[in-house]
Parts: structure tokens; sequence; C-alpha cells
């Protein structure tokens, strides 16, 4: 460490430039929705870099001639100590597998990894056995035709109500994973909820809280940003990886639907993934076909896009009466402005 | 002492220890967590727990989950790390 400081670098200025060439001559792309990043340097050179989006401690790059030397353990630790005033405590470090050994000895966890690629770790006061023991309590049957089903519902949709009834049609119970993460146009509470009222008359369906481990920041943040240039793969079968690890065992899952998607490259790309990964965890994937208006799939972009028109009717004919009650409720005001001001369009 | 929020203290610098003091569900009956991950875990893992239990219970402590990344400290560095982390997290400490 001798010779070397740290300091807070600004993505802004001319150090986001040298971060950039830092990070690409060590193989890695400068990533979106980096929140707070620093630097070590000798001298006037980058030796070191890391960066946090959320509760992801990611973009780690150190030069060859100061590892071993501890810059690494101070760099995650001042990083951590911003994630600790930013109130994140469960904390995840997303990079590659080559980085593997220095942060299980900075004694972080190995969540999962996709080989060649990239590894999650996490360290903090929850981890991954927290989130199997909440779902494994809410496990309803060990055997059985048993499905699940992944989904964002922004908002929820005709086309979501029936691929919900479709996966539970066919099976004897239905496990259904709402997204957790708050980056979309409607806040998740929202979400969940129009989920619930849309599928009051399941009988045999429960609704899970996505949490960090399906897709969330820590495990898909390309989902988000709707980047088809992001490592989309890598963060697909990661969180495939992390479903078929802990999820698929904890709830004793034999069937994934999923939505076909003609449309959205990462979303597709996703399925594909999906497709893949699950049989070698025992799960059969089925794509359901798109419930279609007009000759076009029904989607929640297609809502937001109406609601953003103020084409109310066009809305009302794409979603089941629960959440179009909502979506004209007093409540959903500030949600349908700022869809309106275009500020979110995810 | 009672533990109502998290509270940290420490760092990963070799011969450091970082840990995590935080408060449990209550529903679940006080009992102390430890949860300790430290490249010296086969040797000294008892010891580290041993340690950080006593520090607790000088304290008062009876109900928390503590988490520990351990990178080789020895025992003294241990205690005064346990002691700021738990005093972060009650309510007497500091403005709220």
């Amino acid at each position: 460490m001798e010779g070397v400081t740290i300091r807070r670098a600004s993505l802004a200025g001319p150090d986001g430039r040298r971060v950039e060439q830092f990070l690409h001559a060590n193989g890695l792309r400068m990533e979106r929705g980096l929140e707070y990043t620093l630097v070590a340097e000798a001298g006037a050179r980058i030796v070191a870099t890391g960066s946090i989006a959320g509760p992801v401690l990611k973009c780690f790059a150190t030069d060859e001639d100061v590892r071993g030397q501890g810059v690494m353990a101070t760099l995650t630790t001042l990083l951590l100590e911003e994630e600790y005033r930013r109130g994140n405590w469960h904390t995840f470090v997303y990079t590659r597998p080559h980085n593997l050994n220095t942060f299980l000895s900075l004694g972080f966890q190995e969540v999962a990894r996709v080989d060649r690629s990239v590894v999650l770790l996490e360290s903090g006061p929850e981890s991954v056995r927290d989130f199997v023991a909440t779902l494994a309590a809410r496990r309803t049957m060990a055997g059985g035709a048993v499905a699940a089903v992944v989904v964002n519902c922004n908002p929820f949709t005709l086309g979501h109500q029936r691929l919900l009834e479709t996966a539970a049609g066919a099976s004897d119970w239905l496990h259904v994973f709402v997204v957790r993460e708050d980056l979309s146009a409607f806040p998740y509470d929202v979400r969940r909820t129009l989920v619930r009222r849309g599928t009051a008359h399941i009988p045999n369906m429960t609704v899970h809280d996505g949490g960090q481990y399906v897709i969330s920041q820590a495990t898909f943040p390309s989902y988000f940003t709707r980047d088809p240039a992001e490592q989309v793969e890598d963060h697909a079968a990661l969180d495939a990886t992390i479903f078929g690890r802990y999820i698929v065992p904890a709830l004793c899952i034999t069937h994934r639907y999923v939505g076909h998607e003609p449309h959205c490259p990462v979303t597709s790309v996703y399925n594909a993934i999906i497709r893949r990964e699950l049989p070698g965890y025992g799960v059969s994937v089925l794509e359901i076909p798109r419930l279609e208006l007009n000759g076009e799939p029904i989607s929640a972009s297609r809502v937001r896009e109406a609601v953003r028109l103020g084409d109310w009717a066009a809305a009302e004919s794409m979603v089941p009466p629960t959440t179009y009650d909502y979506l004209r409720s007093a409540e959903a005001e500030p949600i349908i402005e700022r869809i309106r001001e275009g500020r979110s369009c995810q | 002492m009672k533990i109502v929020r998290n509270g940290q203290a420490g760092t990963l610098e070799s011969g450091d220890v970082m840990v995590i003091v935080s408060p449990r569900s209550p529903e679940a009956g006080a009992q102390l967590e430890l949860e300790v991950h430290s490249i010296v875990e086969a040797q000294y893992g008892e010891e580290i727990r041993r340690v950080v239990r006593e520090t607790l219970s000088e304290l008062g402590v009876v109900d928390a989950r503590v988490t520990i990344q351990d990178r080789g400290a020895l025992d003294y560095c241990i205690r005064a790390r346990v002691e700021a982390a738990a005093h972060r997290a009650t309510a007497a400490d500091g403005e709220k």
C-alpha cells in the first residue's frame, strides 16, 4: 500500500474517462448505474478501482504490480462503509471468477458462479440461507407438479393473468415470485397487490417476494437497464443458477413457466438461458404464447404506453378490472404522472 | 444492552476484523447468533467465537446476530471491534 492513495472519483469529469480506460485495459466495461466509484492511485496512475450500484460492489480491477498489497482489502472496506452509510447492510460482490479467492479471503460467501464469466458473493447479517429458510417454511407440497413463475408485473395485465391461470391449471401448486427491486414505474408493493387482486380466483397459488435473489440488481442488473449491450447472458445464467440451486430444492419445484417474448431482446435471452439451464436441475421449462389483442401481444409496456398517451380505453382492454380500478384511483396519480412525463419508462 | 439497529466496526485489513452487530426478529426468543468467516477458521474459529461471546456477555448483550469477517485479528482487536459495533447498535449511542 506504500505510495498508494485511495479517493472518490467523479465519473462525470476526466476521472470517468480514466476509470473507463483502466477497466478496459483489464478486460472490463464500465457498467451502467454506478453510484459511487473509488480509485487507488500510485502517483498519477490508477492501480485499482471498485464501484457501488445499489447493494452491489462491482467493476473491480487491480494492476498486477499492487496485488497482494492489501489495496483490495482497503478499497473493499471503504466501499462497504459507504454501503452501510446508505443503509445497505446485506451487500454483494459481482466480479470475475479469478477474484473469487480474494473475496473469500476477505470473508465474503459465494452465492453462485457462472464458469469463466462471473461470480456473485455476499456478506452481512442476512444471507441466501435465510432466503431459502423463509421459502422452505412456505412450501406447500413435496411431490406432484409444482410450478414457478417469475413476474415483474409493471403493471399486472390480462397477459400475466392468463400465464398464471395456465400454469396453476396444469399444476398441483404454483409459486409466483414478484421481482422485488424498486426500479420499475410501479413500486413493488403496488405490483404485488395487483398480482394478488388479479389472481384471487386461483386457489392453488402462493405469491412470494423475489427478494435479492430473483431478478435483482445483484443477479440481473441488465433486466432493469434493458441495455442489450450489457452482459445479459451472464446475468441471466447467474439468475438461472441461483434459481436452480436454491429455490428449486426449497420448494420442490418441477416446472417453470415463462411467457413467450417476441420483442424485448433482454427477456428473450433470459428465456433462452432458463430453457437451457433449468433442466439440469430437474425442472421442465414451458414457454406459453402471449395473450394477444388486435394481433399484438399484450404487455405491460403497451399498457404503460396507453397510460402515457391517456388512452384509457386501450389500457382497460389489456388489464383485469382490478388493475384498471387501481390505475384510475387517486392513489395511482403520482405514478401515472411520472409515466406521462416519461421519467420512468421501464 | 439492547441491540436496536445495525452497528459496524473494524476493517478488512490484514490483522483486523469487520464486525456487524444486528437485532434479531423478536419472536425467535433471545439468543446470540454468531456468523464467523475467517481466513484462519480451521485453527481459530472456536477461539474467535469464545472471545466474541465473552465480550458480548460483559456488555450484557444477550440477543443479537453478529457477523464477523476476520482477517487474522488478535483477541484484543476482536474485543475492541465487537464492543464498538455493539455500542453503535444501541439506541443510547450518538444522535438518532
